[in-house]
């Protein structure tokens, strides 16, 4: 590790502390300033008949207090690692619900993402040693078209066409967790082809012109011109600069590999963070709306700052002085 | 400096950057009387690209038919037709009916003015945004640049989709909800591509120059950074249309979006959804490969829009 990169991860890692304090504000601020009852609609519409119960309830949450001092309890729990109770998910603690739904989304979308890099990587680069051939007009084609198509109207579809009528595939995931490891694979085999199409799609496109990009450099030529053959070239010399600035496109698909999909996770029933994100926000239930964004969004600070130490590890012409990036 | 952060940016095909450097020294100072011989080059360029022209020809007929409404299905969208319930398409109604008997082709036409209005509207609040604090940062620099790009970090960190569902979620989801939620939250990767132009012209010779000549910041701004940056604007603009669609279809199609009895294309999928497992497949398939087309075409459009501003990318 060069020298100056341990001062640079400090300071960026100081640095957290009042970003991660202005996400909590924004979150706050957004969550409590809508309109909606939380009260309401956590004992449901009967409720409203009854306007004691709903004050002692109100009070019961906390919910009865001015905002900064709600905010400054909510705070001070966080720091001490109490992200509260979740009162509509039969008082979960918000973290144990957290940990329970970040395993499903983390493997769903881990498998994804190694799948659209292991597809992409190398057609890229096939793509990219013959240009303009008909395999590369394809794939250029195939990624303007994986791109375009909203993926989960692909998923409506092949739900319906590979669960429903062929029934070879279980429609929704709930069972997953409990299914056996050889019959696992079926309830992942949907979601993960549908998540990965766009990473596919992109990464190949990308790597095709990162790779295009390093091959009209000037050590290319001179590789070239002192001898050596042409696969040694490619591989020895151009794939692996090219394969640079892979490490930030791979890096800003992780908030989404760290929050999973929404309504991917929706339509097959995933129990993941997006699925309980989704859930929490239909029912008003603060506490995990705020643990989930709070957590990712530390997770997405945290990552993006290893994305830029794992940079600079790998290209030794980036330098990391100057201020705060 | 290590810049390899996340910036939220719709994921177009990516190319080379395109290049801020006007061509001409001068072309700052009477943009319009030097920008002509260039915006012909650019058109001519952008007209050989084959994929770019057909992405132009499909939205221009989407919006065409988009406005044309009234003159193209003789159905309307809201009218309710006993006994026609979930007919798959025929001569009478070429996309078949829905669950309430009405027809889905007027729909379909109706949803896609709902939903192409909603991403022009959405991109316009991004583009605005994005460009007076991303311009504000990158000219002004200082504090002012550390506050705005600290927001936009703050902003970034919250995965997109999330921040909509519970922005949307929260306050009553309606059209209006929709596009200013979208808006209000997708323009910090405009701000910093925005910002990354202006820091980048600021230093070429011509604003450098005018400001020795004393030009107030407005009038640097707006005479000599914002004319040069335009070609970067109007792509990045283009790729937003496509995500802002498809943003506003994902919204919808949650609940959390446009809703019943306005039709847009994302609520049509979510209302066909039920039918689909009885088997009334035109009910999904339709408005997907509306939203499909226009995503498409937008990229195209926007790719072709990059090569043609960029010199580096022309006549290949």
């Amino acid at each position: 590790m060069p020298p100056g990169l341990w001062a640079y991860v400090l300071r960026r890692t100081l640095f957290l502390v009042p970003l991660l304090l202005g996400l909590s504000v924004v979150m706050f601020g957004l969550i409590h300033a809508a309109p909606g009852d939380p009260v309401l609609a956590l004992l449901g519409p009967q409720a409203a008949a009854n306007p004691e119960f709903i004050e002692q309830a109100r009070k019961n949450l906390g919910l009865d207090e001015p905002l900064p001092v709600q905010y400054a309890r909510w705070l001070g729990n966080l720091v001490r690692g109490d992200l509260g109770t979740a009162a509509t998910f039969n008082n979960t603690p918000v973290l144990t619900l957290i940990g329970e739904r970040f395993w499903g989304t983390v493997q769903l979308q881990g498998i994804a993402l190694a799948l659209g890099l292991l597809v992409a990587v190398p057609v890229g680069i096939v793509s990219a040693t013959r240009q303009y051939s008909a395999l590369d007009n394809t794939v250029t084609v195939g990624s303007f078209l994986g791109l375009a198509l909203p993926n989960f109207w692909l998923a409506l579809l092949l739900q319906v066409w590979l669960s429903v009528q062929l029934g070879w595939l279980p429609t929704i995931s709930t069972a997953q967790a409990d299914a056996p490891l050889g019959e696992r694979w079926r309830y992942f085999l949907m979601p993960v082809l549908v998540l990965a199409l766009p990473n596919i799609a992109y990464f190949a496109r990308f790597m095709r012109s990162a790779m295009l990009e390093v091959v009209h450099q000037d050590y290319v030529t001179v590789a070239r011109a002192k001898g050596l053959g042409r696969r040694s070239v490619l591989y020895r010399h151009a794939l692996r600069n090219a394969l640079i600035p892979m490490v930030t496109v791979v890096g800003l698909q992780l908030p989404r590999v760290l929050s999973g999909a929404v309504i991917i996770e929706q339509i097959f029933a995933w129990p993941g963070l997006g699925l309980l994100a989704y859930d929490a926000i239909g029912r008003r239930d603060y506490p995990v709306i705020l643990g989930v964004t709070m957590l990712t969004g530390a997770a997405v600070m945290v990552v993006n700052l290893l994305v830029d130490v794992a940079y600079a590890l790998v290209d030794p012409r980036v330098s990391v002085g100057g201020g705060a990036a | 400096m290590v810049e390899a952060h996340a910036e939220r940016r719709p994921r177009a095909v990516p190319g080379p950057a395109l290049s801020a450097a006007p061509d001409a020294v001068d072309a700052g100072a009477a943009p319009l009387a030097v920008a002509e011989p260039r915006r012909h080059v650019v058109v001519r360029s952008f007209l050989r690209n084959k994929l770019a022209v057909a992405g132009l020809a499909l939205i221009v007929l989407f919006y065409a038919v988009a406005l044309a409404a009234p003159l193209v299905s003789r159905y309307d969208y809201a009218a309710i037709q006993g006994g026609m319930r979930n007919t798959p398409p025929s001569a009478e109604h070429w996309l078949g009916t829905d669950r309430s008997g009405r027809d889905v082709y007027a729909r379909l036409i109706k949803g896609g003015q709902v939903s192409l209005a909603a991403g022009f509207a959405a991109v316009a609040i991004i583009m605005t945004i994005g460009v007076l604090l991303g311009g504000a940062a990158g000219f002004f620099g200082g504090w002012v640049d550390a506050a705005i790009m600290r927001l936009t970090d703050i902003l970034l960190a919250v995965p997109l989709i999330l921040l909509l569902i519970t922005a949307a979620a929260l306050f009553a989801p309606s059209l209006t909800t929709t596009i200013v939620v979208i808006g209000l939250s997708a323009w910090p990767g405009a701000a910093r591509l925005v910002r990354g132009q202006t820091l980048a012209l600021k230093e070429q010779e011509f604003v450098v120059a005018a400001r020795a000549l004393g030009a107030t910041p407005v009038r640097i701004m707006t005479r000599h950074v914002f004319p040069n940056a335009l070609a970067i604007i109007i792509v990045e603009a283009t790729l937003w249309l496509s995500y802002a669609i498809l943003l506003e279809a994902s919204l919808s199609y949650l609940g959390l979006g446009v809703q019943i009895p306005t039709p847009s294309w994302g609520n049509m999928l979510q209302d066909g959804q039920r039918e689909l497992l009885f088997g009334a497949w035109w009910l999904t398939l339709f408005p997907g490969l509306a939203i499909f087309l226009v995503v498409l075409a937008f990229n195209l459009m926007g790719d072709g829009l990059r090569d043609a501003f960029d010199p580096r990318h022309r006549g290949r």
